[in-house]
């Protein structure tokens, strides 16, 4: 057998095989998933106020709103390509500190620690907060326009596209969650943050 | 019936029977590959107004339904965490495909029976299987070629036994 011959086989061994469901099932499946997730963002929104609430007391406790790191965010993956595709952002990244590309989908849930825990799988530093941005005031803004680039478009999904490998030595992305978008920018590892849970004002 | 609906029936008249091939040569169970891949359709009603501009959104349906069987399986391990490795799984496919060949797909790597579905199940040129799974074109050619020769080898006949056209057997 030569290789056509094999893949002839393997395509000729399931041309039997067919999917029999009708559209309107799946568009009745997708349809209740939507409802789902949209009972799940009210459950979500509730949370974060939640969080928010809390974030609020402890900013205000501590040294003029500082705050020292969290161990538990720091990135922890060997940067293997990572594919994750949920409704409220897309994450694909690739081997070898290549970047990767990061989609924000309108209106879609982004659970901040999912997002944390994808982003360090994947290799990328990052410091990912929920309701408050935090950062330790990078000088150098013309270093974030090197690491990463957004475009809306024409649906309102924001694409924001990262580049690993454009990272400055010692720094790390920050990324503030708000329910009505993401703040971007650079932060210096390892260094005390501070935080400001005041929502920009998205457009 | 709405023109996004009318458009996405369509895709998925097109595309339904090849995702559900694709996925069923990588999970090698024909009832877990028709719930995978109808549950990722759904997904892709879902966001179709995204899903409609992807490069291949077939190839999306397949990795949705790919990574929800990983899930499921990971799931099902931590649930019965005596039970044994994806591996070791049986191959549920009852009369819809060559035996011999499912069992040869199944002992391939996880990357190659996705290279292999891409290519053969949905025509996917190199650059486009590379896109999709985010790797280089010269690895996706490199798990084919693999992925090929280990087919061949283990569905050549015996030395002086001719190939038995009568292990395939379809349905329509």
């Amino acid at each position: 057998m030569n290789d056509n011959d094999v893949l002839e086989r393997v395509r000729v061994a399931l041309s039997g095989v067919h999917m029999h469901e009708p559209v309107e099932a799946i568009v009745a499946k997708g349809s209740a998933r939507r409802r789902r997730q949209g009972i799940g963002l009210a459950v979500t929104a509730i949370a974060i106020g939640g969080i928010l609430a809390t974030g609020l007391v402890a900013v205000n406790s501590s040294h003029g709103g500082s705050s020292v790191r969290d161990t538990a965010l720091r990135p922890t993956g060997s940067g293997q390509p990572v594919h994750v595709h949920l409704a409220g952002f897309w994450l694909d990244s690739y081997p070898g500190g290549g970047g990767g590309t990061l989609t924000l989908i309108k209106g879609g849930p982004i659970d901040a620690n999912v997002l944390r825990q994808d982003l360090a799988d994947a290799g990328i530093p990052a410091v990912v907060t929920a309701g408050q941005f935090c950062d330790n005031h990078v000088a150098d803004s013309g270093a974030l326009d090197q690491v990463v680039s957004s475009r809306r478009q024409a649906d309102g999904t924001v694409l924001t596209t990262f580049t690993s490998n454009a990272i400055p030595n010692g720094l790390e992305i920050s990324i503030g969650v708000f329910p009505k978008g993401a703040r971007f920018g650079l932060a210096t590892a390892n260094a005390s943050l501070n935080c400001d849970s005041t929502s920009p004002n998205f457009r | 019936m709405r023109p996004d609906q009318a458009e996405f029936a369509e895709f998925y008249g097109a595309n339904r029977d090849g995702c559900l091939r694709a996925v069923l040569a990588n999970v090698g169970n024909r009832d877990l590959a028709e719930d995978l891949v109808a549950d990722a359709f759904a997904k892709a009603w879902n966001a179709w107004p995204k899903i409609r501009r992807h490069p291949a959104p077939s190839a999306w349906v397949v990795r949705t339904a790919l990574n929800a069987g990983v899930s499921r399986w990971r799931k099902r391990r931590r649930e019965l965490p005596l039970a044994d490795s994806d591996a070791a799984a049986p191959v549920v496919v009852s009369d819809d495909g060559d035996v011999a060949l499912m069992a040869a797909l199944r002992r391939l790597s996880e990357r190659q029976r996705e290279v292999i579905a891409l290519r053969v199940f949905l025509d996917l040129d190199t650059d486009a299987a590379a896109q999709v799974l985010g790797i280089a074109a010269g690895t996706v050619s490199a798990h084919l070629a693999r992925a090929v020769a280990t087919l061949r080898r283990e569905l050549a006949p015996a030395p002086g036994v001719g190939l038995e056209r009568s292990t395939i057997r379809t349905v329509q």
